[in-house]
C-alpha cells in the first residue's frame, strides 16, 4: 500500500531535509558521538565481566541489551531537547553470538540462558536517531579465555586463529577499503591507478572490492550485507518491510553467491550470463527505483551505510551456499533441539490501520506511534520503569521491567495479529551444501515467497538460476543446513562536501571499536591488491591522503556514567 | 373483426398494432446494418456465437510461443488458456514428427540429436555447470590458499 504524499511535502523531506549543512551534520555527529559511546559502553562490561572477571556473575546477554539501551537513551535526553520533535533509538542494541545473524536481543522475561564463552564471536549492534538523521554501528569482538597479567596488566594469551579470525580480519579489511572508497568520491584525482578508469566510484565497484577481499580469504559475504545510502528517516530500519522508493545501495544475496559458483565453473558461461538478469526479474517490476541496483555512481554529500557480514566457509570441503533462516514458532519443536527464541524487535506498519478491540492494545499502540515513529522498538521501551537508573541497583529494576513486560504481551499479539506491527525474525546463518540443493527435486519452481523473510524488493527468488525458492531453500534448510559463524562490521559515513571536503566516520574506527587481536593464515590478493593497499595508504596520511574525521565517544567514567561536557570529536 | 366501416371498430388495438409493427421493422432493420453485441438490447437473450464481440472481451488467441506468460504491467484481452497452448504444443509436436516421418530416416537421426541440444533448458544448464563446479572443488582447486605470513589484526589486548 502507498502513502499519498504530496510532490511539494516529498521534495521538502525527501530533498531539502537531506541537504548537508550544518545543523544537519550538527545533528548526525551528536548522533554518532552517542552511538560510539554505547558501544563503548557495551564493549567495557563485556570485558570487565568476561576478561577481566570482576563481578562474581558473568552478565547476560538480555542485561546487556537493556543496559545498552537505557543508557543510549539517558544520553539522548541530554541532547536537542525541545529543539526537535523526534529522537531515539534506531536500532535496539542487539547482541548476536556465532551463527546468530539479526534481531537477536532478547527481552528480560527471556527464560534461555545467553552467556558467552571463550572463542565466541560478539557482534554489538545498536543504532541512534537524531530528528531522523541515524547513525548505526555493528562491530564484532572476540572473547578470549581468561588473560594472563603482563606489565601488570591483564591481556590474551594469544590471538584468536581459524575460520573465524579469517572473517574477521576480511570484514575489517573491507570496511576500511569501503570508507575509504566512499571519501576517494569527493577527491576523485587520487583513486588508484587500478580503478581510474572503472568511471567514479560505482555500486559496481564496491561490490567486487567486496568480493575480491572475501574471496582471499576464503570468505563469503553474506546476503543482507549492503552499502546504502541513507536519508532523514530511511536508514534501512524498516527493509522488507516497506519499500523504499529511491533506494541507492549495493545488497548481496543469495543469487550472487549463485551467480559466483556458476563463474566458477571451468566450462564456456556465456550462454547462461547472456540471458540472465533481464530474463528472470519481473518485467513488470524492472524499473521500479525500489529494486535495488549496481548501476549507481556514489556522490559527495550523501550518507552511506556500510554494513558487511561475513562467513568463512574454511571449515567445510564442499561447494555451498550460506543463506540466513528464520526462526519461528515451529523451530525447536521436532527431535533436534535447536535454538529458538521469540523475536523482540518490532516495527510499526503505518500505511495499516485498525479498530483495536482491547484496551490494552489500544493503549500500546498510541504510545508507540507517539514514541517510536517509524524505527523499531522493544516492548521493553514501553515500560514505566524504562530506561533504567544505573546508578541504582539493577535487580530490583530488572523485576519491575519483567512485570511490566506481562501487562503488553497481550496487547502487543493483537497488534501483532492485526499487521499493525510486524516482528523482525531473528535469523541464524546457515551452510548448505550445493549437492543438497541439485539432487532435490523442486517440481513447483521458483513459486512461492517465503512471508516471513524480509527481503528488499526484487529479491524473492533467492536462486534465480537454479529456480528455488525461498520456501524451497527454508526445507532444505530443515534437513542439511549446517550453523555457520558470521561476522559484521557496519559503519555510517558522511561523505561531508561543506566546506572543505572530508568524510565523517561518524560511528566505528579505533576510538570505540578497534578489531580484536586475531590472525588469519590468508593475505590479501586478487586484482585489486595494490588498489586496497593503496587506499589504506591513503586512509592513514594526513596530509595528502583521504580526510577522514572520526567522531569520538564520551569519556566513560569508572562508575560508567559519562562526563557531561560535550567535547566535539 | 369488424370491418372498417363499423361503428365498433377497435380502433385503439389496430393503431398499436401498427405502432407496434413499424416498430419493428425499424429494429430489424437497425440489427441487420449493425453487428449486434452481447451488451446491446435486443441481443439480451441471442445466442453468444452470433453476437459481435465487445472490446473487452477476451480474445482467445492463439499466439503460442512455447514460452510461459511473463507478468507484465499492460492490460491485455488477447489470452490463450492453458488448455490451447497444450493443445497447440502437442499438434506442433505432431506435426514435426510427421514431417520426420516423410523425410526420411537417414536425415532424422541428425535432426533429432539436434534437436535434443535445443531442447535442454536454461536450468539443466546451470545445473551441468554447478555440477563441474562441484567436481572441481572435490580436487581440492578452490580452497583458498595459505601463503605468506597471513594477516594480523589488533593488539594483544582485550
Amino acid at each position: 500500500m502507498e502513502l499519498a504524499v504530496r510532490q511539494e511535502d516529498a521534495d521538502v523531506l525527501l530533498k531539502q531535509k537531506n541537504v548537508l549543512d550544518e545543523t544537519v551534520l550538527d545533528k548526525y555527529r551528536t548522533a554518532g558521538q552517542i552511538v560510539q559511546t554505547g558501544l563503548k559502553y557495551i564493549i567495557s562490561l563485556i570485558n570487565e565481566s568476561y576478561h577481566l572477571q570482576k563481578s562474581d556473575q558473568p552478565i547476560s546477554v538480555q542485561e546487556l541489551c537493556i543496559l545498552g539501551d537505557s543508557f543510549l537513551i539517558n544520553l539522548l535526553s541530554k541532547v536537542y531537547n525541545n529543539q526537535i520533535k523526534e529522537k531515539g533509538i534506531s536500532y535496539p542494541t542487539s547482541i548476536e553470538v556465532n551463527e546468530l545473524a539479526y534481531g537477536f536481543s532478547p527481552e528480560l522475561d527471556d527464560e534461555g540462558q545467553y552467556f558467552f564463552t571463550a572463542g565466541d564471536v560478539v557482534t554489538i549492534s545498536l543504532g541512534v536517531q537524531i530528528d531522523g538523521y541515524t547513525s548505526q554501528v555493528s562491530h564484532t569482538l572476540v572473547i578470549y579465555p581468561p588473560g594472563i597479567e603482563l606489565n601488570s596488566e591483564i591481556k590474551p594469551e594469544g590471538p584468536l586463529l581459524g575460520s573465524k579470525a579469517d572473517a574477521i580480519c576480511a570484514s575489517h579489511i573491507a570496511t576500511e577499503t569501503l570508507m575509504g572508497l566512499l571519501g576517494l568520491s569527493l577527491t576523485p584525482e587520487k583513486l588508484p591507478i587500478a580503478l581510474k578508469n572503472e568511471g567514479g566510484i560505482s555500486g559496481r565497484l564496491l561490490r567486487n572490492i567486496v568480493d575480491s577481499i572475501a574471496e582471499s580469504f576464503g570468505c563469503i559475504v553474506l546476503p543482507g550485507s549492503k552499502i546504502r545510502r541513507i536519508r532523514r528517516f530511511l536508514a534501512g530500519q524498516a527493509e522488507g518491510i516497506v519499500a523504499e522508493r529511491d533506494f541507492k545501495g549495493v545488497v548481496w544475496d543469495e543469487s550472487h553467491q549463485e551467480e559466483r559458483l556458476l563463474n566458477k565453473a571451468p566450462q564456456s558461461q556465456e550462454l547462461i550470463l547472456s540471458d540472465s538478469k533481464s530474463n528472470i526479474k519481473p518485467s513488470g517490476t524492472n524499473n521500479s527505483s525500489a529494486i535495488p541496483s549496481d548501476e549507481f555512481i556514489v556522490l559527495p554529500g550523501e550518507v552511506y551505510q556500510i554494513d558487511i557480514r561475513i562467513s568463512s566457509l574454511n571449515d567445510f570441503n564442499e561447494v555451498g551456499l550460506i543463506t540466513l533462516e528464520e526462526i519461528d514458532h515451529f523451530t525447536g519443536k521436532n527431535n533436534k533441539q535447536e535454538f529458538n527464541s521469540k523475536s523482540t524487535i518490532h516495527i510499526r506498519d503505518f500505511a495499516i490501520n485498525h479498530q483495536l478491540k482491547l484496551r490494552t492494545s489500544r493503549k500500546l499502540l498510541s504510545e508507540i506511534d507517539n514514541q517510536f515513529s517509524v524505527y523499531p522498538f522493544k516492548l521493553s521501551y514501553t515500560s514505566k520503569h524504562f530506561p533504567i537508573d544505573l546508578s541504582k541497583d539493577l535487580t530490583e529494576q530488572f523485576n519491575d521491567i519483567k512485570q511490566d513486560l506481562k501487562t503488553f504481551k497481550l496487547g502487543l499479539s493483537e497488534l501483532n495479529n492485526r499487521h499493525l506491527i510486524k516482528s523482525r525474525p531473528i535469523q541464524l546463518t546457515k551452510f548448505v551444501p550445493l549437492e543438497q540443493i541439485l539432487i532435490s527435486a523442486n517440481p513447483t519452481g521458483k513459486h512461492g515467497i517465503d512471508m516471513n523473510k524480509p527481503v528488499l524488493p526484487g529479491m524473492e527468488i533467492p536462486l534465480p538460476q537454479l529456480g528455488v525458492s525461498s520456501l524451497k531453500l527454508k526445507s532444505l534448510l530443515n534437513k542439511h543446513g549446517k550453523s555457520v559463524t558470521n561476522v559484521r562490521e557496519s559503519i555510517t559515513v558522511v561523505i561531508n562536501n561543506v566546506n572543505n571536503g572530508e568524510i565523517i566516520r561518524l560511528t566505528g574506527g579505533s576510538k570505540s571499536s578497534s578489531p580484536s587481536w586475531v590472525h588469519s593464515q590468508y593475505q590479501l590478493k586478487g586484482a585489486y591488491v595494490e588498489a586496497i593497499n593503496q587506499i589504506g595508504q591513503l586512509l592513514q596520511d594526513k596530509r595528502f591522503g583521504i580526510k577522514v574525521k572520526e567522531i569520538y565517544p564520551y569519556k566513560l567514567n569508572q562508575d560508567k556514567s559519562v562526563e557531561t561536557s560535550m567535547q566535539l570529536d | 373483426m369488424a370491418s372498417k366501416n363499423s361503428i365498433n371498430k377497435p380502433k385503439n388495438k389496430i393503431n398499436a398494432f401498427s405502432h407496434a409493427k413499424s416498430l419493428a421493422k425499424k429494429r430489424a432493420a437497425r440489427a441487420k446494418s449493425l453487428p449486434s453485441t452481447r451488451s446491446s438490447l435486443q441481443a439480451r437473450y441471442a445466442d453468444k456465437a452470433t453476437t459481435a464481440i465487445r472490446p473487452t472481451d477476451s480474445k482467445a488467441v492463439a499466439l503460442y510461443t512455447g514460452e510461459s506468460a511473463q507478468p507484465i504491467a499492460k492490460m491485455t484481452n488477447t489470452t490463450l488458456s492453458n488448455k490451447r497452448a497444450k493443445k497447440i504444443a502437442r499438434n506442433q509436436k505432431y506435426i514435426a514428427q510427421r514431417k520426420q516421418a516423410e523425410s526420411g530416416d537417414s536425415t532424422m537421426e541428425v535432426e533429432s540429436i539436434q534437436s535434443v541440444e535445443v531442447k535442454q533448458s536454461n536450468l539443466d544448464k546451470v545445473k551441468v555447470l554447478l555440477w563441474s563446479v562441484i567436481e572441481t572443488n572435490s580436487n581440492g582447486e578452490y580452497k583458498a590458499k595459505a601463503d605468506g605470513e597471513g594477516t594480523t589484526l589488533g593488539i594483544q589486548a582485550f
